[in-house]
C-alpha cells in the first residue's frame, strides 16, 4: 500500500509556484528530497502536514485522504519542520506525557530509549534546551508512536555528529520494522546515501528527477583520459577542469560517453565510480545551468 | 481529541490563571483597608490587574492557537478555536464571579443593576477581544490585504468621530462615549447588543481563522 | 560481513556483491546457516540500494547457495562437499573459458598457455 501518495499538488505564490507535484511513496520505502535552496521542499513538506493551505491536488497518508476536517491521519504521521513548539516551562518529560495523550499508538519506553540513545536529559526544562536538544526532543516526539509516515525536513540542522549518527540508525531501524515510509530533506546526500533507496529532486518547485539511487550510480561515471587535442562535446557528458592532454569529464550515461570516445581512437579511458553525494550535486548544478540558460 | 486538547489549553494557562486569582484575593484583603467598600472601588482597584490579564490573555490566544497547529497535533483548526476560547471564557467567567462575590459579600448597596453592569463589562471585553482576536487572525489570511484593511477600518472607527467632533464644534459622539451610552443603555437591551455583537464577531472570527492560508509564524 | 564495492570496477554493484558472497560461501569462508545481513543492513552498508542486493540474494536463492526463513532472513545453505567443489569447478572452468578465449585471439598459443598456467600454479605453492 502506498503510506503517502501526492496527487497534483500545488502551490502558488507571488513570483514563485510549487508542483503540480505527483509521488508516491511505498511501505518501507526511505526517500531522500534534494533540491537547492528554495527549490520549495520546504513549502512542499507544510503543504502535506497542513500548516500552509495547498491551492490544489490531493495527498492521502496511509490511505486516508488528509483535509481540514480529518486530522486522524496526524496519528500516523511523524514530522520534523524547521521549528517543533514545546511548552518551554515544562520538562522534556512533561511534554512528552502531554503529547501522548493525542496519541493512542505512544510508546512511553520507546520514548525514553529513543532519547536516552539521543542523550537528551528529558528531567529538564525545555527553555534551558538548545536549538540542537529540541531537535533531539521532535525526533523523540516524531518516532515515539511508530507512525506510517516520517516526513524529516532537514532535521540534522543543529545536531552533533553523533547524535546525526544516531538519528540515522532510529530511521533505520523503522524503516527495517517495514511499517512505514520516510521521506528526508537534506542538503547533504552522503547523510543519508545508506538510508535513502530512491532520490528525488525538486527543482524550481517541480520534481525533475525522481529515480531508484543505483539506477543512478550505476550510470553516471567519472572518466578521464589523454587526448591531444581537446574532444568537444561528448554525448552525455560534463567537461571537468582539465588540462591538455588529460581530460576529465563527468558522464551520466558512462557506457555511451566511453562508446564515443572508443569511436574517437580513444582507448585508454579511466572509469570511475561516482557517490550519489557526487552525482547530486552535478545534477544540482545542471538545474541551475538549465534555470540559467532559460532566462 | 478535543478533551485531551482542552486540558493541555487549561494546563498551559493554569499559572496566568491562577496568578489572576492571588491578586484579586490580594485586593480583596487590601479592601479590608478602606472605609468605603463599594464594588465600584473594587473593581477600580482590580481593574490594572485585569487589563494586563486581558491583554496577556489574548497575544497567548492566538500565539496557542498557531501552536498546537503547528505542532502537527491530530486536531482540527476548528477544534483549537474553540479550546482557546473556552480558556478566555473561563478566565473571565471567573473574574466576573469574584466580581459578584465581592459585592454581595461587602457592598451594602450592590443591586441588580451593578449583576448587569458587571455583565455588560465582561460582554464589551468578550466584543475587544474578539476584535483584536480578528486582527490577528486575518494576518494568515491571503491577501495581506486584508488585515490592513481590517486595521485602517478599526483606526478610522476610533478616530473619525474625533475629527467629526473637532471639526463641528459639537461635544459628544466619540467613541467612548458611544461606548459609555452602550453600557447606560437600559440593562436588557444593553446586554441583549453586546451578546449578539459578541456571537457575531466570535463567528466571523472563526470563519477568518479556518480560512487562514498559513498557520506558521 | 565485510565486502567492497570497486570505486574502478566495471562490474555493476549487483555483481560485485552476488561475486563476492558467492566466493565465500564455496571457499567456505561463511559456514553453514550463517545468517546473512538483511537486505537493507547490507545496503546501508554499502550506500546501495535495497533492490541490488535483492536482486543478488535473489540469484544467490536461485543458485541454492542460500536460503530464506520467513522473516528472519537469509541463512548459506547446506551444500555437500562434492556440490560446493562442483561450482567451484564450474565457475573457475567459465572463467578460465573467457581467458583463454582472450589469449589465443591475442596469439597466445597453447604451449605458452600451458608454460604460463604451470608457472602461475608453481608460484602459489
Amino acid at each position: 500500500m502506498a503510506y503517502l501518495e501526492i496527487n497534483g499538488l500545488a502551490k502558488h505564490y507571488t513570483g514563485y509556484a510549487l508542483g503540480p507535484v505527483n509521488l508516491q511513496l511505498d511501505c518501507g520505502c526511505a526517500a531522500a528530497l534534494i533540491g537547492a535552496n528554495g527549490a520549495g521542499k520546504s513549502t512542499l513538506f507544510r503543504c502535506l502536514v497542513g500548516s500552509v493551505r495547498r491551492d490544489g491536488g490531493t495527498v492521502s497518508v496511509a490511505g486516508q485522504q488528509t483535509d481540514e476536517q480529518h486530522v486522524l491521519w496526524r496519528q500516523q504521521l511523524g514530522y520534523i519542520g524547521d521549528f517543533t513548539p514545546f511548552f518551554n516551562d515544562w520538562t522534556g518529560h512533561k511534554n512528552l506525557r502531554i503529547r501522548s495523550q493525542f496519541y493512542p499508538a505512544w510508546q512511553s519506553h520507546k520514548a525514553e530509549s529513543i532519547a536516552e540513545r539521543l542523550q537528551l536529559d528529558l528531567n529538564k526544562k525545555v527553555k534551558t534546551y538548545s536549538t540542537g536538544q529540541r531537535t533531539k526532543l521532535s525526533i523523540v516526539c516524531a518516532l515515539a508512536h511508530s507512525p506510517a509516515l516520517l516526513l524529516f525536513d532537514e532535521p540534522s540542522n543543529g545536531l552533533d555528529p553523533v547524535a546525526r549518527q544516531t538519528l540515522l540508525e532510529l530511521l533505520f531501524e523503522e524503516i527495517e520494522a517495514g511499517e512505514t515510509a520516510l521521506l528526508y530533506a537534506t542538503h547533504h546526500v552522503s547523510e543519508v546515501e545508506g538510508l535513502a533507496d530512491r532520490l528525488i529532486f525538486l527543482n524550481n518547485g517541480t520534481v525533475t528527477l525522481d529515480a531508484i539511487k543505483d539506477d543512478l550510480t550505476e550510470k553516471w561515471r567519472h572518466l578521464s583520459f589523454r587526448s591531444e587535442q581537446a574532444i568537444g562535446s561528448i554525448p552525455y557528458a560534463t567537461p571537468q577542469k582539465s588540462e591538455l592532454p588529460y581530460q576529465q569529464v563527468i558522464s551520466e550515461d558512462y557506457e555511451a560517453s566511453a562508446a564515443f570516445l572508443q569511436q574517437q581512437g580513444i582507448h585508454d579511458i579511466e572509469i570511475s565510480r561516482l557517490s550519489a553525494e557526487q552525482i547530486a550535486v552535478e545534477i544540482l548544478r545542471n538545474n541551475a545551468n538549465g534555470a540559467n540558460h532559460v532566462s | 481529541m478535543f478533551p485531551e486538547l482542552l486540558k493541555t489549553e487549561f494546563l498551559a494557562n493554569r499559572f496566568l490563571m491562577l496568578l489572576g486569582l492571588l491578586l484579586n484575593v490580594f485586593f480583596i484583603l487590601l479592601m479590608g483597608v478602606f472605609d468605603d467598600r463599594a464594588v465600584d472601588v473594587f473593581i477600580g482597584a482590580t481593574s490594572i490587574v485585569f487589563y494586563i490579564h486581558v491583554i496577556v490573555m489574548v497575544v497567548s490566544h492566538s500565539d496557542q492557537k498557531i501552536t498546537r497547529l503547528y505542532a502537527q497535533l491530530p486536531v482540527t483548526t476548528q477544534q483549537i478555536f474553540w479550546a482557546s476560547w473556552l480558556v478566555i471564557l473561563t478566565w473571565l467567567a471567573a473574574q466576573t464571579l469574584i466580581w459578584f462575590a465581592y459585592g454581595l459579600w461587602f457592598d451594602a448597596e450592590f443591586e441588580a443593576a451593578q449583576i448587569s453592569l458587571l455583565l455588560q463589562r465582561a460582554l464589551g471585553v468578550l466584543v475587544f477581544l474578539a476584535v483584536i482576536s480578528i486582527a490577528f487572525d486575518l494576518w494568515g489570511c491571503r491577501p495581506r490585504l486584508w488585515f490592513w484593511l481590517y486595521v485602517a477600518f478599526l483606526a478610522g472607527l476610533i478616530s473619525l468621530p474625533i475629527i467629526f467632533d473637532v471639526n463641528s464644534d459639537r461635544s459628544g459622539q466619540t467613541l467612548s462615549d458611544l461606548l459609555l451610552a452602550t453600557f447606560s443603555m437600559s440593562t436588557g437591551t444593553g446586554l441583549a447588543v453586546l451578546s449578539v455583537l459578541f456571537v457575531g464577531l466570535l463567528l466571523a472570527d472563526l470563519a477568518v481563522f479556518k480560512r487562514n492560508d498559513s498557520y506558521l509564524y | 560481513m565485510l565486502l567492497h564495492i570497486s570505486e574502478q570496477s566495471s562490474a555493476t554493484l549487483q555483481e560485485q556483491i552476488l561475486v563476492q558472497i558467492r566466493a565465500r560461501i564455496l571457499s567456505n569462508e561463511l559456514a553453514t546457516d550463517f545468517a546473512l545481513p538483511s537486505i537493507r543492513g547490507l545496503a546501508k552498508d554499502l550506500k546501495v540500494s535495497v533492490i541490488t542486493v535483492q536482486r543478488a540474494y535473489d540469484t544467490l536463492l536461485n543458485e541454492g547457495l542460500i536460503y530464506a526463513r520467513r522473516g528472519k532472513g537469509f541463512y548459506v545453505a547446506a551444500l555437500p562437499e562434492s556440490d560446493r567443489s562442483a561450482v567451484a569447478v564450474a565457475r573457475f572452468e567459465t572463467n578460465l573459458q573467457q581467458l583463454l578465449d582472450a589469449a589465443r585471439r591475442d596469439g597466445l598459443d597453447e604451449t605458452q598457455l600451458q608454460q604460463i598456467f604451470t608457472r602461475a600454479l608453481g608460484k602459489e605453492d
